[in-house]
């Protein structure tokens, strides 16, 4: 076979699109897919990480769980180990199909009610015995919530779903904040009411008595009593109205109450900033009522200082802690063109903007397409594939990028991003477009893992909260073989003689493209008698050195429906797109290894910092300062004094106590020798230390002295 | 970064010296631990400004339990071996508090040490002192259940026939255990570190503070405090550091990991030379009153509707059998 005049015919494609000759052919129609995912077929039968359950809140905390996991934890309660838990196990691991397959055909609903309906199958199918295990195992589920399948709504469902877990929690603190204080106001209101005249009133306090007993006072007499003043002081008229003003903005706050409250879930970042911004006045308005409570039901409010800072309380007085006890915003959208609030330049703009302003907004941004369907004009990658990556530079935003397939894995990250103050991106790419859009095409779930292996939409995360430095903030985490370029994964076919074949295949943006038929014109059949040594992979292809005319053309294997191999020569605008991706994702991964790296040069100052802090504090804390004395000086060992008092009432003009109550000796003139040797000796710690004599007329000199001698 | 909020709440700040805590003369003998004790604890109340008002001592019978008098904060001189059920309660109802207990040898160990046990279990976030001089000293010295084998006092005249009990190794095997410290009031810097150490620990913190009685026992602890070798200090990086000073004299050292409980165990059980230092230490452990949700709001309504259901249990009513005598409940 002539193999130059089939490499001109391929490269000729390659570069230009143009199919040529016998040995080429469209790859359209033929309904292709990556050679890696011919061991995937029907997802209802595997067990993996879809459906979800979005827990209601339990004793565990858990607030997402998987189908299969919940199914494991329940046999692992209910079906005994070995042959006499089997059935029990497969009645319940049908249930788990069956509920898969339900849920594929777009039903929807709670784990119990899909369970039920699953059970009502089984059993009409397995009888009795089938009933009573399933019946078994539904008691122990031990947690109930929507299933959620992977599909567009997904990344709003379940960020929705941990964003109310976080607003409740708020909500929760800071009602029972708000409560404790209107109730702690209220009774300084309810203790004037009782010291007034009007509370002292007969008629008040017969109305504070027990019923049937009222008769027996005299309730005139009482308020006779009590009309002497009392000595306690009344509530001035300034503090009065400060509790009252505080307390009726505490009772009309519309942000944690159970009636009438503000909405906080918007579909446009635009509404969601407006509200943000017109409610501001009433969030500072109520913080400034709960600064104002504390300090009065403490009574530590000072006028004199206090006044003037409230008055010009305002807005702007809000510090990032006032905005983080408020609830959250929520803002839900997609990022693809042409669907209900799609993603343009505009919208690009305004969510950027957005992330940048600091306002508390958690944004969800869905992607259902990575790939704009030209691969020209705007640069070939959508909005949802790139947003991710610009908010970071953002500084001051939280950001989450994750396909939909691993949102279970990066449970704590979402939950994480919407614990943190500040604005948060979550951008997620469900697979869910491209997937309607060639009804014969992957699941989205296969083709958001897909955009993960590709590098096309790679999961990290962007955390200000975590340090001060990219190191700190920056995680790469959940990719497929992080370190390599592409991942690889084992390929082994047969041949016509039925002979095994392996290979090991990377998986590039080119495969993942190959999954969406939209890009079918970007790939060339080549029948298998055309096959040859010029066609080389797409990876090992992108690696070689660029001198001029092509000798190899980029392939791909791929599958037909038939699950017969096929190999796929790639165009140049195709390629061009995975080189930009690998670039991008060796720009992640140099982020990464910031992680690793020991500290970086430009941080020696503050490392050395670290380490004489370090030092400073495993260091035994210094031997405190010795006073200056002469030889023959009474002295104290202070710091190991116990505070006994033996020596203060003996004399306490000579001994005293420090600031830390324990003795020194303040005067040594100011008591005689015999009453320091008497000290000494009833020290229980023996820290007293009566030197020489100061008065050579002192009497019995000589036997104190020998007394004296131990405790020199 | 101050918010002008934060700003606002700070602007009241009060600044404690060591005469905002003292109150009243101590009645103890002179020379007695107690007063090493009180100066201590003192000295945390000041270098951590501790509000007065937010402060609670809690005590039940004995020499140690006058300490709450002599605190100028809120106290309670409960009853014989009750302390901790009082501190349980303050903690339960008012979880911002900052609530100590101090009780002796006979008061936790004797008559109270159901509660002692399960005070441990709670796990609630309390300060015991354990004010351990081996001898009831407040009744004019009987034995205790930490008087050493042969101790005559005047209930065992003939010397004490039993095995003293040890604190620490009975706390150590409790459940939920989560701090215990052994001190001794002859060094004052480590009672110090070590009392403000169990103040930090959110907790129940158990530290049993060797105690000198120089009126019934005064030769009881002689032989270590005449040789510094006889104390083992404890110390870690997760536990105490300890100053060169206090080095210096005890030079019988130790590094002991207060999160390993098994060489806990092992150092609480050594009597002689005797262990100072933070011998467990577990932050992880739940406390009761986070796990029951203490410090709930109870509003006039709920306080007035229980307190009447509780004195109407009491009530003699004129019209007794007549319904319509008694007031309809709220």
């Amino acid at each position: 076979m002539d193999i130059a005049p089939r490499l001109q015919q391929h490269v000729v494609f390659h570069l230009t699109g143009k199919r040529e000759g016998e040995g080429i052919e469209s790859a359209e129609g033929r309904g292709l897919r990556p050679a890696l995912f011919a061991r995937f077929g029907d997802l209802t039968k595997l067990r993996y990480d879809f459906p979800l359950v979005l827990a209601e809140p339990g004793a565990d905390g858990e607030w997402l769980r998987t189908l299969s996991g919940v199914v494991d934890e329940t046999l692992k309660k209910v079906a005994p180990a070995g042959l006499a838990g089997e059935r029990l196990r497969r009645n319940v691991l049908r249930a788990e199909r069956q509920i898969r397959s339900e849920l594929d055909e777009g039903e929807g609903g709670t784990l119990l009610e899909l369970w039920d309906e699953a059970a009502q199958l089984l059993t009409a199918r397995g009888g009795a015995e089938v009933e009573a295990d399933l019946a078994r195992a539904r008691a122990a589920l031990g947690v109930d919530g929507a299933l959620v399948d992977c599909d567009a709504a997904t990344p709003a469902r379940v960020v929705t779903h941990a964003w109310r877990r976080v607003q409740e929690e708020k909500s929760k603190r800071a009602r029972r904040e708000i409560d404790a204080l209107i109730v702690r106001l209220s009774d300084l209101v309810k203790g004037d009411y009782m010291r007034s005249e009007a509370g002292r009133h007969a008629q008040a306090l017969k109305s504070g008595f027990g019923g049937a007993h009222r008769a027996l006072f005299d309730f005139q007499k009482m308020a006779d009593l009590l009309a002497k003043p009392s000595g306690a002081s009344a509530l001035s008229p300034a503090r009065r109205r400060r509790i009252d003003a505080a307390l009726a903005v505490l009772r009309a706050q519309r942000f944690f109450a159970d009636k009438n409250a503000h909405e906080f879930v918007f579909d446009e970042a635009r509404d969601a900033i407006a509200a943000y911004k017109r409610r501001l006045p009433e969030m500072a308005e109520l913080v400034k009522a709960m600064t104002v409570a504390d300090l009065e039901v403490h009574g530590r409010y000072l006028e004199a200082k206090h006044d003037a800072l409230f008055e010009g309380f305002g807005p702007d007085s809000l510090g990032p802690q006032d905005h983080a006890r408020f609830p959250d915003y929520l803002v839900c959208r997609t990022a693809d063109r042409g669907r209900k609030g799609g993603g343009g330049a505009a919208a690009r703009a305004l969510l950027l903007k957005v992330l940048a302003s600091g306002a508390p907004i958690k944004i969800v941004l869905e992607s259902g397409t990575l790939l704009e369907d030209t691969l020209s004009g705007e640069g070939g990658f959508s909005l949802g594939a790139q947003l991710a990556a610009s908010a970071m530079g953002m500084g001051e935003a939280y950001v989450l990028q994750s396909a939909a397939s691993h949102l279970y894995q990066v449970r704590g990250r979402v939950l994480d991003a919407m614990r943190y103050a500040g604005p948060a991106l979550v951008s997620v790419y469900s697979g869910a477009r491209a997937a309607a859009a060639e009804e014969s095409g992957p699941p989205p779930y296969l083709l958001a893992a897909a955009a993960m292996e590709s590098r096309v939409f790679p999961a990290f995360s962007y955390d200000p909260g975590a340090g001060a430095d990219w190191a700190a903030r920056f995680a790469l985490e959940g990719n497929p073989q992080q370190d390599a370029d592409w991942p690889r994964h084992e390929f082994a076919w047969a041949d016509d003689k039925l002979q095994r074949h392996a290979e090991t295949l990377p998986f590039t943006l080119a495969d993942f493209a190959a999954c969406d038929a939209r890009f079918a014109r970007h790939f060339a059949r080549v029948p298998r008698e055309h096959w040859n040594g010029s066609m080389v992979g797409v990876s090992e292809w992108l690696a070689r050195p660029d001198n001029g005319v092509p000798e190899t053309v980029p392939c791909i294997h791929a599958v037909d429906a038939g699950g017969r191999l096929q190999k796929l020569i790639v165009d140049e605008k195709l390629v061009h797109a995975a080189r930009l991706c690998a670039q991008s994702w060796q720009r992640l991964q140099e982020l990464d290894r910031l992680k690793r790296k020991d500290i970086p040069a430009a941080k020696e100052e503050t490392k050395q910092e670290i380490r004489q802090d370090k030092k400073a504090k495993d260091e035994p804390k210094p031997e405190p300062a010795q006073e200056k004395r002469e030889p023959g000086d009474p002295y104290i060992e202070t710091e190991r004094c116990s505070s006994c008092n033996e020596c203060t009432n003996l004399n306490n003009r000579m001994f005293a106590y420090n600031e830390n109550k324990q003795a020194y000796i303040k005067d040594p003139d100011a008591g005689t020798f015999k009453e320091l040797v008497e000290a000494a000796e009833s020290c229980q710690v023996a820290v007293i230390h009566p030197g020489k004599p100061r008065n050579p007329k002192e009497p019995g000199l000589d036997d104190l002295v020998k007394r004296a001698e131990p405790f020199q | 970064m101050t918010t002008a909020t934060e700003c606002l709440l700070r602007m009241y700040e009060e600044h404690h010296s060591l005469e905002d805590y003292q109150s009243g003369v101590p009645r103890w003998c002179n020379g007695c631990g107690d007063n090493a004790i009180l100066a201590a604890v003192q000295r945390l109340c000041r270098d951590n400004d501790l509000a007065p008002e937010r402060t609670v001592f809690v005590s039940g019978i004995g020499c140690s339990s006058r300490f709450p008098h002599y605190m100028k904060t809120y106290g309670f001189h409960g009853i014989h071996g009750r302390a901790l059920p009082i501190a349980e309660g303050v903690k339960m109802a008012r979880p911002e508090l900052d609530v100590f207990v101090n009780t002796g040898d006979g008061d936790c160990c004797s008559i109270g040490a159901a509660h002692w046990v399960h005070a441990v279990r709670y796990n609630m976030n309390l300060t015991l002192l354990l004010h351990d001089n081996h001898v009831y000293g407040l009744t004019k010295k009987q034995a205790s259940p930490t008087s050493p084998i042969g101790m005559t006092s005047n209930t065992t005249p003939r010397g004490a026939y039993l095995e003293a009990l040890n604190p620490l190794t009975v706390t150590l095997g409790i459940q939920n255990v989560s701090f215990v410290a052994q001190a001794v009031d002859w060094i004052p810097e480590l009672l110090y570190d070590i009392i403000a150490a169990a103040y930090r620990h959110k907790g129940f913190s158990f530290v049993r503070i060797i105690q000198r009685c120089p009126e019934f026992l005064p030769k009881m602890f002689d032989p270590w405090l005449h040789d510094p070798n006889r104390t083992l200090l404890l110390h870690h990086e997760k536990g105490l550091k300890i100053g060169a000073g206090t080095a210096k004299v005890y030079r019988n050292q130790r590094e002991h990991d207060p999160s390993n409980i098994h060489a806990a165990r092992e150092v609480a059980s050594l009597e002689d030379p005797i262990p100072v230092g933070i011998l467990y230490w577990n932050p992880q452990v739940p406390c009761y009153e986070d796990v029951r949700h203490a410090g709930q709001l109870h509003t006039p309504a709920q306080v007035k509707k229980g307190l009447e259901g509780e004195l109407d249990k009491y009530t003699v009513w004129p019209d007794a059998g007549t319904p319509e005598a008694r007031p309809q409940a709220a």
